[in-house]
């Protein structure tokens, strides 16, 4: 059976891409800072790590995992995010480093050193959100999605032709994250989607899962936007 | 202007538009350096954030200039990481800043044109609003390619 990581997969999109890889017939290794991890990879019959990809001690913790399941991984999924919006006038410097540490920095780290123990043929998939192309509130967020589709073509070629790397670039999903937006900002997101509704994790898992498979076996340094239309209404 | 470029060549060439003492309230232009390890990458972004936060407080342009070809994804991954994540930033920047007409944009640098064609289309960018959100690319490193 092969392997699949997939980071942020306690709840939300990771927790419905974790699945979707299982239902596919991977095995999962699944990584969050929240420990629901531990429940996810119980129900879905996978091992948990509880992790912070922005800590090296704990992306050390984490390859020390992959290592002490005995098979290399076939796939890695970056999938854990954080956001701290407000308009760039008011946004501090905290909130900046945070989100592009853990968004950018976090899928980094965990490439670097996941990468070379995946198989031949093995694929990693960056999330990154239809948020790069421009967003109110989200100068950090856009920046740090943006330079994950910019890690995304240069790890693509870094590591053609053993490996592929591609993204999924979600627009507005139903999840914990969007769900502490205020109400009437919901309302006015979901207006603007041309398929006049929200997308579900289950739309992001679907699309992870094509990339990951061999179904894409000629897809690489791509970004494959789940957004309803959004990208370009 | 607020100029902070870290290529020498670039830095003397907008020399004419300001420098990293110049008033934020004309505008900043940010060029990060090339970074190598994680932490330098942070902290080229972060310079880009403290610049074009003190030119929101001042309604003021804010123009990034990344290298092309970094820019749609060649190089070393970390540049490629701030390259496209300043192409990102200008476009939320730009899409924020639409209500109050504040402009946002960036050039993308091959280094095979002289610098002081950067330095003008500073100018004209800033001077006509035009390219708003946009990489206008100076030079031909990315013909072939597309921007992500
Ligand atoms: N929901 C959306 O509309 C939307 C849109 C575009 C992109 N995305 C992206 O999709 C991904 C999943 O989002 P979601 O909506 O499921 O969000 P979510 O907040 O429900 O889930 C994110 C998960 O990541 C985990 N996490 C956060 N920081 C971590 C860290 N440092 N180390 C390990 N785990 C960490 C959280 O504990 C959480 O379980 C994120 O990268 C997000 O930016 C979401």
């Amino acid at each position: 059976m092969s392997l699949a990581i997939v980071t942020g997969a306690a709840r939300g999109i990771g927790q419905a891409i974790a699945a979707r890889l299982a239902e596919a017939g991977h095995a999962l290794l699944l990584v969050d800072l929240d420990e629901r991890v531990h429940d996810t990879a119980a129900e879905l019959g996978g091992s948990g790590v509880r992790a912070d990809i922005a800590d090296p001690a704990d992306v050390a913790r984490i390859v020390a995992a992959v290592q002490e399941r005995g098979s290399a991984p076939r796939v890695l999924v970056n999938n854990a995010g954080i956001t701290r919006d407000s308009l760039l006038r008011s946004m501090d410097e905290a909130a900046f480093r945070a989100v592009v540490r853990v968004n950018l920095g976090g899928t980094h780290a965990l490439t670097e050193v996941i990468a070379p123990l995946l198989v031949d043929h093995g694929a990693v998939v960056n999330i990154s959100s239809r948020a790069q192309l421009g967003n109110v509130g989200q100068f950090n967020y856009g920046i740090a999605k943006g330079g994950v589709i910019g890690l995304t073509r240069a790890h693509a070629l870094a590591f053609a032709p053993r490996l592929r790397v591609n993204a999924v670039a979600p627009g507005f999903v139903e999840s914990e994250m969007t769900l502490a937006m205020p109400a009437e900002v919901r309302q006015r997101v979901v207006d603007a989607i041309p398929l006049e509704v929200p997308g579900q994790p289950l739309d992001i898992a679907e699309a992870v899962e094509w990339l990951a498979s061999d179904a894409a076996s000629y897809v690489t340094g791509q970004v494959l936007y789940s957004c309803g239309g959004r990208s370009f209404a | 202007m607020r100029i902070e470029v870290a290529d020498a060549a670039l830095a003397t060439a907008l020399g004419g538009l300001g420098s990293s003492g110049g008033r934020a309230e004309d505008g900043v232009v940010f060029g990060p350096a090339r970074v190598t390890t994680w932490a330098e990458a942070e902290e080229e972004l972060t310079r880009a954030y403290r610049l074009a936060h003190a030119a929101a407080q001042e309604n003021a342009p804010v123009v990034f200039v990344v290298d092309a070809a970094a820019a749609v994804g060649r190089g070393a991954p970390l540049d490629a990481a701030v390259a496209v994540g300043l192409v990102a930033g200008g476009r939320c920047l730009a899409f924020e800043g639409l209500r109050k007409d504040e402009y946002a944009s960036v050039i993308g640098y091959d280094g095979a044109e002289p610098p002081s064609r950067v330095a003008a289309t500073v100018e004209f960018l800033v001077a006509t609003g035009v390219g708003r959100g946009q990489t206008v690319m100076v030079g031909s490193a990315h013909v072939g390619a597309m921007l992500p």
